[in-house]
């Protein structure tokens, strides 16, 4: 009997002084894999053109219809996309969203990839539904591709 | 199946299927369920053979030196299989063909003919419209390699609009001509050709300009690939994002099928439906682009209520309460006599049902007419009668492999643009003849259809008809034309000379053109509103009567003639007791013991009296005789013969309900207006002028505050006093199915996708009746120019105008003249003309169109802004002064 107490102080005292698995989150945040899957970006060709040509592939990959296309034509002069075709609105809803990547791996253009970003709290429902705007990433961003 | 009925034996793949002789491999495959890929052949064009997508291996069992099958070792026989691979889509089927499809011969041939389509084609699947439902890139998925051997650049081309309807992306096609086909052999437009030759082949318009065309988009239906697609859609979604729902057109008679693609709750397109209905791929300009008004922000969506001054929306209890009260006072202080009940050509079958029931049953008036355009009273069985009584009918299929056909009177590019498509592909691959009785050169009297023009003298239809049923008798009666028949009464007293002195026709083109319809087997009279319009109309329906029997059209067993409605269903209309004097399926209403079935399942007498037809009610709303008035889907304003008479009669009416999608003008005179459902958002069926029953479906949730005409016809039956409880539409037409001759056992379920056409048990035909009087002679034509009027393509009735493509597309109306004539008033291209007639008179702009006949002018109806009843009630034939009032310079754009 004594002998298992010592075993088990034993197990104590071996993580008492191993250094900690959990972080002080948030003063502390831990780098993700390259390959985690977070908040989804949609990124932009070299000359700041948006990569995403509205194809929708994205969406009817999408297993949980988290994923909103309406496509339209580009102004010949001021266009938004390589191509005739751009998405006017674009949108997921991050409560239906599982994460599963499969719109990344769907799009045609490598316009959208599941990103770093896991703090998606809120406290609006409505606050769930990323549009385009919170989606597309800044033009200083242009030509930036997640690695894989 | 052929004459005799024998069939030849083919396997394919090993399954073995009797198909009819001269069937190709590709069609014997689908019976035999076997996937053969194809994208230049198609069902409604010979066979082509430009892609090589449909190659398969063919053999025959060989023969011995006896000329018997040479058997292999297990019995079965053995096969000489052809040194290469066939296509499929141009070789008939022999009996005892063997055909392969998946062996390795024929993979790796598909692929190769796979890697050649692809060789050209660009990578832009994510920006074309056709992704997600292109043949091209489903058979790349199933049949091509993942990789391409081509290093060199593709050749590329500039991509067009053809006008406002067709987008061009000629780096994606692959030169099936299926568009160019289609659009020269069915639409007979001619209007796509190929430029360059080799792999430099590019479908375009001649000479590169906007298309010249009935701008059906059918060239965009049938391209396999995203060569050409549709402008109006483009962009707009993804085939995974519709819910499509295959529903029944409702912008003319000919019933054709259309799948509205819905997304949200916003029609976005309309298709054809490749293997289904009379029309499968076909739509005309207005079934594929004519949804627009579904969609329309300016749907009424709350009851309007006027109370005193102006119209205020309330709900719609508080509509029904009020219309079923007044009602009630007025019938309780006038009579139910002094109530009539107006329109209902566009309703489905068990709205027209109720409608005329709320009229007959709870109301207790007769006065129920659907034909507001009417300027005469017809019987409501006369349309039945001419197209026989209620036998057999045609199909519109029977059209295509008709070999004489007369049109009579009307355009059928605008009345029915798919009997003319059928019409047109007759002509082109089966040799039909073409007779066509118009006064203008209507596209069908074009030269290059190769037919006879009959240009008769406005007006003188009557005369027309009554010579060529006397040409017809000349050459001997037809089967089953008994020389004592009542029909003869119609056109007594007529000679084909007296016809021909009244018509301007040549006695020798009636005779000719007589003895073509007599000695054909297979043939069809079409007629539409021109006849069922006309004046004297009564007589003019029983002399078409007469020569169908005269010619055989009509014999004993079935009837080969067609009506054209006016509306979607017209025909429905006439089925269900839409008219004063027939209740639904023609029963008389004077016939005390004929129409007992009605008054034991309504419960109550319906000893009414005599109804009053639509331009009675008119004369007598306008007069003051009626009370209140109930207008269902139809712009009285603008339907009836005389405007300043409709306005007149809806101000002195004391109640006036309308059920319309739009505050259309007469909306805005009335009482009471509900707002009712579009097409696309209710059930029921509709009756072509096949008479095919045909159901629709609801593709649409119901839109806020709008409600069905059925479920406001029966609020306001309940608020007065009937025990209606009717849960839908189907519940309405079980009873309909109870007690409707012609109708009777029909089964709901059954309508769907293409319902049976009906038609009356043998011995139940309408009897024939003994002509009221022959048809009579013209009046001599007086002063100025006849006035001549008829459906035009683009525009078909107040909802095409509420989209904006249609309208685009029909320009802004205009008077067209003849040339000769526009220079004798003096009128050049584009100058204001005033038409004027004793009961008023309208301005348009003139055009020169040397189709238009000389003494006449031609004005489009159903155009937004030509409002043709201000000119008073129409004589026979209608006639203007025209008179040049600007120069083109002062007209506005
Ligand atoms: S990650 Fe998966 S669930 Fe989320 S949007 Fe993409 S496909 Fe849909
Ligand atoms: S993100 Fe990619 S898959 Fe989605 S619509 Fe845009 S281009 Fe297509
Ligand atoms: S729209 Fe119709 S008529 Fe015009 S080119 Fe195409 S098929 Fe021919
Ligand atoms: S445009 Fe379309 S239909 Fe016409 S030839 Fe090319 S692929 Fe065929
Ligand atoms: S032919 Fe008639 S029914 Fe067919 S699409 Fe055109 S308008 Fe509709
Ligand atoms: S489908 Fe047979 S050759 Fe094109």
């Amino acid at each position: 009997m004594f002998k298992e107490m010592v075993q088990g102080l034993g197990v104590t005292f071996e993580n008492l002084f191993k250094k900690p698995f959990t972080v002080q989150y948030p003063e502390e945040q831990l780098t993700m894999f390259p390959r985690f899957r977070g908040l989804h970006i949609l990124t932009r060709h070299e000359d700041g053109l948006e990569r995403c040509v509205g194809c929708e592939l994205c969406a009817v990959a999408c297993p949980a219809d988290a994923i909103f296309v309406e496509a339209a034509e580009n102004e010949p002069d001021a266009p938004q996309s390589h191509g005739e075709r751009y998405a006017k609105r674009y949108e997921i809803n991050m409560l239906r969203c599982i994460f599963c990547g499969m719109c990344e791996e769907a799009c045609p253009e490598d316009a959208i990839y599941l990103e770093k970003k896991f703090e998606l709290a809120d406290y609006d429902r409505d606050a769930f539904i990323y549009t385009k705007d919170e989606l597309l990433v800044g033009p200083e961003q242009s030509g930036y591709l997640p690695a894989r | 199946m052929n004459a005799n009925g024998t069939k030849v034996r083919v396997t394919i793949d090993g399954r073995t299927v009797e198909v009819a002789p001269g069937t190709l491999v590709t069609d014997a495959a689908r019976a035999a369920e076997v996937h053969v890929p194809i994208f230049c052949s198609h069902a409604k064009l010979p066979p082509l053979g430009a892609c090589r997508i449909c190659v398969v291996e063919v053999g025959m069992p060989k023969l011995g030196p006896d000329r018997k099958p040479v058997l292999a070792a297990d019995g079965a026989p053995e096969i000489a299989w052809m040194p290469k691979v066939q296509t499929g889509c141009t070789t008939p089927v022999l009996d005892g063909m063997h055909v392969r499809t998946a062996t390795p011969v024929a993979v790796k041939a598909r692929q190769g003919v796979m890697e050649f389509l692809l060789v050209n084609h660009p990578l832009d699947c994510p920006v074309c419209d056709e992704g997600g439902e292109c043949q091209l890139q489903d058979l790349a998925f199933a049949f091509g390699a993942d990789f391409t051997r081509m290093d060199e650049a593709k050749r590329t081309f500039e991509s067009e609009d053809l006008g406002p309807v067709v987008k061009k992306e000629a780096n994606r096609c692959i030169i099936c001509m299926r568009c160019v086909r289609y659009c020269d052999e069915i639409m007979g437009d001619d209007a796509l050709t190929a430029h360059q030759r080799g792999v430099w082949t590019e479908i375009s318009s001649f000479d590169r300009q906007p298309l010249d065309c009935e701008q059906c988009g059918n060239c965009v239906e049938v391209c396999p690939v995203g060569a050409l697609t549709a402008l109006p859609y483009r962009f707009k979604a993804r085939p995974w994002d519709l819910r499509q729902h295959v529903t029944i057109c409702p912008y003319c008679s000919n019933g054709c099928s259309v799948r509205l693609g819905v997304r949200g709750n916003e029609v976005l397109r309309a298709r054809g439906t490749e293997h289904r209905g009379v029309n499968q791929e076909y739509l005309c300009v207005r079934g594929r682009f004519g949804y627009e008004f579904v969609n329309s922000a300016e749907r009424l969506t709350a009851p309007l209520l006027r109370m005193g001054g102006a119209q205020s929306p309330a709900s719609f209890d508080e509509a029904v309460t009020y219309a079923a009260a007044r009602l009630r006072e007025i019938v309780a202080v006038h009579g139910a006599g002094s109530v009539a009940f107006l329109g209902g050509e566009k309703l489905n079958v068990e709205e027209q049902y109720l409608f005329q029931k709320l009229a007959r049953a709870v109301i207790g008036t007769p006065h129920v007419d659907a034909r507001t355009r009417s300027t005469a009273r017809v019987p409501g069985d006369a349309i039945l009668r001419a197209t026989g009584g209620g036998r057999p009918a045609m199909s519109l299929d029977d059209l295509v492999d008709a070999q004489e056909v007369l049109v009579l009177g009307d355009d059928l590019q605008g009345e029915a643009p798919f009997a003319q498509a059928q019409l047109i592909r007759g002509q082109h691959q089966r040799g039909l003849h073409l007779t066509v009785a118009n006064q203008r050169r209507v596209k069908l009297a074009r030269t290059k259809f190769g037919g006879d023009w009959l240009a008769y003298r406005p007006g003188s239809e009557p005369a027309l008809v009554a010579a060529l049923a006397r040409a017809a008798l000349e050459l001997g009666d037809a089967a089953g034309a008994a020389p004592a028949a009542p029909w003869r009464a119609a056109i007594e007293g007529w000679t084909v000379e007296k016809g021909a002195a009244a018509t301007g026709i040549p006695a020798d083109a009636i005779r000719a053109a007589a003895k073509r319809l007599h000695a054909a087997s297979r043939k069809a009279i079409l007629f539409g509103r021109a006849v069922a319009e006309h004046p004297q109309a009564a007589s003019l329906l029983e002399a078409i009567e007469a020569l169908g029997w005269a010619s055989g059209a009509i014999t004993e067993s079935r009837a080969a003639l067609m009506s054209f409605g006016p509306q979607s269903d017209s025909q429905g209309a006439l089925d269900m007791g839409l008219t004063p004097d027939c209740l639904p399926g023609y029963v008389p209403a004077a016939d005390a013991a004929a129409r007992g079935r009605y008054e034991q399942a309504w419960g109550r007498t319906l000893d009414l009296g005599a109804g009053l037809s639509a331009p009675e009610i008119l004369a007598a709303a306008a007069a003051g005789g009626i009370k209140a008035l109930w207008i269902v889907a139809d712009d009285w304003l603008a339907s009836a013969p005389d405007r300043a008479m409709a306005a007149k009669a809806l101000a002195s009416a004391e109640l006036v309900v309308v059920n319309e999608l739009f505050l259309t003008p007469t909306a805005r005179a009335a009482h009471v207006v509900f707002p009712a459902s579009a097409f696309a958002e209710k059930e029921g069926v509709v009756v072509n002028c096949e008479r095919r029953l045909q159901r629709t479906v609801r593709a649409l949730a119901w839109r806020k505050g709008v409600k069905p005409d059925w479920e406001i016809l029966q609020a306001v039956a309940q608020a007065l006093g009937a025990a209606w409880s009717y849960r839908g539409a189907e519940d309405v037409f079980r009873e309909i199915a109870k007690l409707v001759p012609g109708y009777q056992g029909r089964s709901w379920a059954t309508l769907l996708p293409l319902g049976p056409q009906w038609s009356f048990a043998a011995n139940a035909v309408l009897p024939e009746r003994r002509a009221a009087a022959a048809v009579a002679e013209l009046a001599r034509a007086g002063e100025g120019l006849a006035l001549l009027s008829g459906a035009t393509l683009f525009l078909q009735g107040g909802l095409s105008h509420r989209g904006t493509l249609l309208p685009k597309l029909a320009k802004a109306p205009r008077a067209f003249l003849h040339p000769a004539e526009a220079a004798r008033i003096g009128v050049g291209d584009g100058d204001r003309v005033s038409l004027a007639a004793p009961g008023g008179a309208i301005e348009l702009d003139a055009a020169l169109d040397p189709s238009v006949p000389e003494g006449s002018v031609f004005v489009p109806q159903a155009q937004a802004g030509v409002e043709l009843n201000r000119l008073g009630a129409a004589g026979a034939p209608p006639r203007v002064t025209a008179r040049r009032v600007g120069a083109r310079e002062t007209v506005g754009a």
